[in-house]
């Protein structure tokens, strides 16, 4: 049996046999350390898999790159938190397997080619949000070389030293996730490469918003469908260990502390009454994932497809209401306001208010930087027959632009209007020209800039009852 | 398949300047992530092809490239005039050209002037362009092309060079609208835009005889650690009253603090008044500063209703600084309106961040910035008067018909709540 041998921020790999019972208690050394606290294990195969890596790089890279023709068989992915340099960072560690029947063939997107891109965009990139430190596993012994291909791959893999989790120890931490239940198996792609990227960001603004919107659109099928709703409970409490535990604790740290980009975010002010509580990581991390975890599961009973939008309302705020309880349970403090999911809660209230008999066929929509695309949907719950949405974004809105792109296919026409968020007299000539229809229903959002640019061209093209101005 | 074994490259349309910042950093008031000398649309054996390039001026320039790097490596020409030494540039380049200057479709003086209007939109083509993948370049460019644009002949280019690289990269068919473009671009129509307003000439309309100011600063958290964010509402206030106290007889200015934001309100107040005794300003001034909203109504009618008793039918022009919460915003705004019912009304909006056009520097035209964050101790060692970098397209103006218009609609919406 291997031993694994951890170093700093390095997990290093050395092939020694050892009784199992030393194995355990190297573990639990290992434990004792507090290098790794594990999140969540993802394990996918055949086309989930691909379609979980084809995405996770294209979400991952701000939509730069869209890999094709992916030549793995299988992945599993382990997220947690590992120290480095006395701090916890963000740790995603890849078990990747390549497809067996493709040896020798060196085009698509192999696992040499997976692995550099998911580097180079987490450690490299600073136009992607995306920030974990990236680790994969090593199977076996490193063995006699004996094609061309394989000294390549080994060459380059010793060079950058790539494989530096030991399986032993990728496979003690799988299971013991895998007992808390937060394992996913064979999840929908879009669901979990959007978590995985939102979990992966660094600590700035647009990660904060890329948080808030896959927590909203894990409420697809958490409440909406169903389908998969115990994968998206893991996802979900992992996106809110990282926004109630690490952000507050990496907002404490002096090297954060004096930026002010995140900051001046929209959660900013909430997580900073945790910044105290969360200083011991290791200790928070794990008892938080645990009750979060336990809570949104029991939340889950008492969750039914909505029939309507009142009752999606009121399904949100049982959840928006459990994730309160737990962090006030675990910190014995109680948050001010909800941050992933708490503005759509307002939204989807106010909403609920607007909507009445009246068939709704025309929709606008501003988009803000939190704004994520189960809107449409919480929508159609009720407006089922919806002929054209126009959506107003802003450069600041790009990335849930196309992420609403990716949603709203069944919309029979999608009108996009990119505006400017700081050169207000531009947006509002571009509206005046481009604003032409008249409206069912307008939801008004964002900055005072853009939201009085629209509602000041919106004036005989709407009845004032159907503005949501939030 | 190329003659003779040689591709001919030719330049057609040679934009210089190409600034690029990340989408979700501007109003943070971020730096760019990377400046390019040109954006060079070509012709290699009558196929277009986009590229960008670097006028190489100094071998100490080599660092760009790893700068690239970790930027996708878009493809950069990187062109050596006579004068520069290609043999101390030391780092690995692809595409290089030496001995040549770049021509130009139109002189930076020039592009100055387009780009001062909408610069936001055309940031968010160059970045697509440069950044994205093809799929979602297609999404983009549609999205812009398919804009209905004014008159604005600024929107018209940024309309005209999203067809061309629509055309271009999505087409592949493109070599008239190259042309078109180019043609458009020398044109007279864009070469001659007159310079943008600026926001003190916009200001100095708005006074009336008699004017009242409402000022409602965006809650900044943490004020008191802040180094010069904190100032951006004083120093607009300061430079609104400034402009306004020479025309106006009785001007009467009052700052809204509100729930969180009401320290910071007083703070704004404070310094204002402090500042208008050393500038001279005759004003009446006062803070309308509550905790609780329903409080706060109360305040404001009763301090409208002694300015009403003491005026005929003032100028109502409310002021935001930065951002402001809708629903307050909506609640102020309805209580202003039904004491001044015979007021013309001006709503302005100041974003604290704008990009501004550098002219007399032509390697970095574009830049970000807060031309209003500064200490105003500091005010008399600024050689230009901040207020004047803002511009007509920085700011939104709603005023007189429109103004009563929506804030006819406002009411109706706080109505409904």
């Amino acid at each position: 049996m291997p031993v694994p041998h951890f170093s700093y921020n390095y997990i290093n790999f050395k092939h020694t046999p050892v009784s199992e019972k030393q194995h355990i208690s190297t573990h639990r050394k290992l434990n004792n350390e507090k290098i790794f606290i594990p999140l969540f294990y993802i394990s996918a195969k055949k086309n989930p898999a691909k379609k979980l890596i084809e995405l996770l790089i294209e979400f991952g890279s701000f939509f730069a790159i869209k890999p094709s023709s992916i030549k793995i068989d299988h992945i599993d992915i382990l997220g947690g938190y590992i120290l480095d340099f006395d701090i916890y960072k963000k740790a995603l560690i890849f078990n990747i397997k390549k497809e067996k029947d493709k040896k020798g063939k060196s085009e698509g997107w192999g696992k040499l080619r997976i692995m550099k891109t998911l580097k180079y965009l987490s450690e490299i990139n600073t136009l992607s949000p995306f920030s974990a430190r990236i680790y994969f596993t090593i199977e076996k012994p490193i063995q006699e070389a004996w094609s061309p291909s394989y000294i390549k791959f080994i060459h380059e893999n010793l060079k950058k030293s790539t494989f530096s989790c030991d399986i032993e120890l990728f496979t003690y931490y799988a299971k013991k996730l895998e007992k808390l239940g937060l394992y996913v198996e064979n999840p929908d792609g879009y669901m979990s490469a959007l978590s995985i990227v939102a979990w992966g960001t660094g600590a700035h603004r647009h990660g904060m918003a890329l948080k808030q919107i896959a927590a909203q659109e894990l409420l697809e099928s958490i409440i909406l469908n169903q389908e998969k709703a115990s994968h998206a409970l893991v996802f979900l409490s992992a996106l809110i260990v990282d926004t109630y535990a690490w952000l507050p604790y990496i907002l404490g740290r002096k090297e954060v502390a004096l930026t002010s980009e995140l900051q001046y975010a929209i959660a900013a002010t909430p997580l900073r009454e945790l910044e105290e509580a969360t200083r011991n990581l290791s200790q928070v991390v794990p008892s938080l994932r645990n009750k979060v975890y336990i809570r949104l599961r029991k939340e889950l009973n008492h969750i039914h497809i909505p029939q309507n939008i009142n009752e999606f309302c009121k399904y949100l705020k049982q959840l928006e209401q459990a994730i309160r309880e737990s962090i006030k349970d675990h910190y014995s403090k109680d948050i001010k306001r909800e941050v992933l999911i708490g503005r759509l809660n307002i939204l989807s209230q106010e909403i609920a208010k607007k909507m009445k008999k009246e068939k709704i066929k025309k929709i606008l929509i501003t988009l803000t930087e939190q704004t994520a695309p189960i809107l449409m949907e919480i929508i159609q719950l009720e407006a089922t027959d919806i002929e054209e949405t126009t959506i107003i974004y802003t450069p600041q809105t790009l990335y849930n632009r196309l992420l609403f792109a990716e949603k709203l296919g069944n919309i029979k026409k999608v009108h996009y209007i990119p505006v400017s968020s700081i050169e207000p007299a531009i947006t509002e000539e571009i509206l005046k020209k481009n604003m032409r229809n008249r409206y069912d229903l307008a939801i008004i959002q964002g900055s005072l800039t853009i939201a009085l640019s629209v509602l000041d061209n919106l004036h005989d093209r709407i009845d004032s009852s159907k503005i949501i101005f939030v | 398949m190329p003659q003779n074994n040689t591709y001919q490259l030719e330049i057609v349309v040679s934009i210089p300047s190409i600034t690029i910042f990340y989408p979700d950093l501007t109003y943070s008031f971020g730096d760019n992530v990377r400046e390019y000398d040109a954006l060079i649309i070509a012709k290699i054996n009558n196929q277009p092809i986009v590229l960008l390039a670097e006028e190489v001026s100094s071998h100490e320039e080599s660092g760009k490239v790893i700068v690239d790097l970790t930027l996708e490596y878009p493809p950069v020409l990187y062109v050596f005039n006579k004068t520069n030494d290609y043999k101390m540039f030391l780092t690995p380049l692809r595409l290089s050209i030496r001995n040549l200057s770049l021509p130009r479709t139109i002189q930076p003086d020039k592009l100055a002037n387009i780009w001062a209007n909408g610069y936001d939109l055309f940031n968010l083509l160059f970045y697509s362009l440069l950044f994205m993948h093809r799929e979602t370049l297609e999404k983009i460019l549609n999205d812009i092309s398919e804009l209905e644009v004014p008159r604005n002949t600024n929107l018209c280019l940024l309309s005209e060079l999203s067809k061309c690289l629509k055309s271009i990269i999505i087409n592949n068919n493109s070599s008239n609208n190259i042309i078109s473009t180019s043609e458009k671009i020398k044109s007279f129509k864009y070469i001659n835009i007159s310079t943008p307003k600026p926001a003190d000439k916009i200001i100095a309309k708005l006074a009336a005889k008699e004017t009242v100011v409402y000022l409602l600063p965006q809650l900044l958290r943490e004020y008191e650690s802040s180094k010069v964010r904190k100032y951006f509402p004083i120093n607009l206030a300061l430079a609104i009253l400034n402009i306004l106290s020479g025309n106006t007889s009785k001007l009467y200015f009052r700052v809204i603090g509100l729930g969180a934001g009401a320290q910071y309100s007083k703070y704004i107040l404070n310094e204002i008044k402090c500042f208008i005794k050393d500038l001279k300003i005759n004003c009446d001034i006062k803070g309308i500063i509550e905790m609780k909203p329903e409080a706060m109504s109360k305040i404001i009618i009763e301090d409208a209703e002694k300015i009403v008793s003491e005026t005929t039918a003032p100028n109502v022009l409310v002021v935001v600084a930065g951002d402001y919460n809708k629903k307050l915003f909506t609640e102020l705004i309805v209580t202003i309106a039904s004491i001044f019912k015979n007021s013309k009304y001006k709503i302005l909006v100041f974003p604290e961040v704008i990009y501004c056009i550098l002219r007399d520097i032509e390697k970095k035209l574009v830049s970000t910035n807060a031309p209003l964050n500064y200490n105003p101790e500091k005010r008399k060692e600024k050689k230009v008067n901040p207020i004047k970098s803002i511009l007509e397209k920085d700011i939104l103006l709603i005023e007189d018909e429109k103004a009563r218009k929506l804030i006819k609609l406002l009411t109706q919406l706080r109505g409904e709540k």
